[in-house]
């Protein structure tokens, strides 16, 4: 699967959050997305999941034939016993905050997307304690979202979005509630299952060194009206350890993609340079 | 078993062993007072005469007139709550509905709903149906307004998470918007039932017919006050049987809150 959003604005009312967003994305790579808050990073999720309609724009989504496309790891544990002629949910969001339905317990949570493209709980279900049993969670199956840390919320709504299966998943900020620490661990966790399942995935985040560890492209946005300001390709090698980020190259990567966004967030500040 | 065992709560019992010994000094002490003379007992007989009352009761028709009164308010309230509860969910999730059906809530809703029961017998005579329409409008507009509030107040982000993963306007339903109000959904129907016995008993002692309403309203007439306070406890005593289940299922379903 791949899509193209085509010159995507977004206006509320007077305030244009969105001035022409175009950009192209392709096979099962990881893109980040980085830029100021309020720069409407949310926003374009959300319009490529169809969630908000754009106010001018195309988004466009294009199979590439499976032979392709599908790398030898995409078949893995989540996909070998897949009907495959039920259609794949094409776009999930992983939310900002967990969205864990409250009345339900994880095992209902994390099945429920699965639910709705098959039609059939049991099996929804049987996927989903799969899953979670396997990222470690089996003891919370039947907690509530409440009885839960917020780490563990947030890793049952990515459990959530990867046994849904989708062609492309979008993330909004999965780790910005979190602490240094838990964030730490999370993102090595999402890369791991990520290479598991290998799909097309937009990442959005502040975190300039969370992009460059998990993507292979990240892309820079202006603060409102928002446009892409500057695209860089993030050359290392997957499987990636934390230390990459201690090398020469992501050091640069990290110093060039800051420069650019202490401009807009002092712009957006009113600070002079 | 063992669960339960560790479960059990032992601050808890005692506190409500001791709620129970005092209602049963509270009686003693009443009986004791009744007795001694130092109360009037026209006015509160002894409670062990308010027993026997029962008792006598019991022998003749009460389990009748305890099924007509409930069957007057559970008929009102299949035809008054459910509706009202459907309607509400309904209300509460479209911005429309609400828009133009808030006029009517408004006007109608401050209305004691008992004003109408004249009308009812205009129309429908004095049967059964007037008593059930009133019980049903009754009741009717508690569970609507708290089904709606209980949908409205459910976070937008819940109904995304749905279309998110492709679910349709059905599954908003039935995975967002019921199990979100559920709570007030009860809480609805809690205040629905006590509103509908209040209204049940009180065309009873207006219309003469069948009913618990109409066994207190006969012992004022005759001057049996036994028999009045014996109307009392059992009015009671079912409004406690109806709000035990109610309450359970509160509790139950609002843990996540």
């Amino acid at each position: 699967m791949s899509f193209t959003l085509d010159r995507i604005t977004k206006e509320y009312g007077s305030t244009v959050a969105l001035a022409g967003v175009s950009f192209e994305a392709r096979g099962a790579e990881f893109i980040s997305i980085v830029g100021p808050s309020g720069c409407g990073k949310t926003t374009l999720l959300k319009i490529i999941a169809g969630l908000v309609e754009p106010t001018s724009g195309t988004v466009t989504f294009r199979v590439i034939p499976s032979a392709v496309e599908e790398s030898p790891s995409r078949r893995g544990s989540l996909d070998s016993a897949r009907d495959d002629t039920t259609p794949r949910l094409r776009t999930a969001l992983v939310f900002q905050d967990h969205g864990l339905l409250p009345w339900y317990d994880v095992l209902e949570n994390v099945a429920l997307g699965l639910r709705f493209q098959t039609g059939d709980r049991a099996f929804a279900l049987e996927r989903a304690r799969h899953f979670i049993e396997s990222v470690g969670l089996g003891k919370f199956l039947h907690s509530r979202p409440h009885e839960l840390s917020i780490g563990m919320r947030q890793r049952v709504g990515i459990a959530r979005a990867f046994v849904a299966d989708p062609e492309i998943l979008l993330l909004d900020e999965p780790f910005g509630s979190l602490d240094a620490q838990t964030r730490t661990v999370l993102q090595q966790e999402l890369l791991r299952i990520w290479r598991e399942n290998r799909k097309l995935a937009v990442h959005v985040t502040h975190d300039i060194d969370e992009a460059i560890l998990l993507s292979d492209r990240v892309l820079v946005m202006s603060g409102r009206p928002s446009r892409i300001r500057e695209e860089l390709a993030i050359p290392f090698a997957r499987p990636r350890e934390l230390s990459v980020l201690d090398t020469p190259e992501a050091r640069a990567i990290h110093h060039r993609i800051w420069s650019i966004l202490e401009e807009e967030v002092r712009e957006g500040l009113c600070v002079p340079s | 078993m063992r669960s339960e065992l560790i479960k059990f709560d032992f601050a808890d019992a005692r506190d409500r062993a001791t709620a129970a010994a005092i209602a049963i000094a509270l009686l003693v002490l009443w009986e004791v007072a009744a007795r001694g003379g130092w109360i009037d007992t026209l006015l509160f007989p002894r409670p062990s005469h308010i027993g026997d009352a029962l008792v006598s009761l019991a022998r003749h028709d009460l389990t009748d007139n305890i099924l007509i009164t409930l069957g007057r308010l559970l008929a009102g309230l299949a035809l008054g709550a459910i509706p009202g509860v459907v309607l509400g969910l309904i209300v509460g999730t479209s911005p429309r509905v609400h828009r133009i059906l808030d006029p009517f809530i408004a006007a109608i809703h401050p209305l004691p709903k008992i004003v109408l029961f004249p009308l009812f017998i205009v129309i429908f005579g004095i049967g059964e149906w007037a008593k059930v329409s009133s019980v049903a409008l009754t009741v009717f507009f508690p569970a609507l307004i708290n089904s709606a509030a209980g949908a409205r107040q459910i976070s937008p982000l819940y109904h995304e998470v749905i279309r998110n993963y492709g679910g349709n306007r059905a599954a908003r339903f039935r995975h967002v918007v019921i199990p979100g109000s559920l709570p007030m959904i009860l809480n609805g129907i809690r205040v629905a039932v006590n509103l509908g016995l209040l209204v049940t008993v009180a065309m009873e002692f207006t219309v003469v017919s069948p009913g618990i309403g109409s066994i207190i309203w006969l012992a004022l007439q005759t001057m049996r006050i036994e028999q009045l306070y014996a109307g009392i406890v059992i009015i009671s005593l079912i409004g406690i049987t109806l709000n035990g289940p109610i309450q359970w299922l509160l509790r139950r379903t609002a843990r996540w809150q």
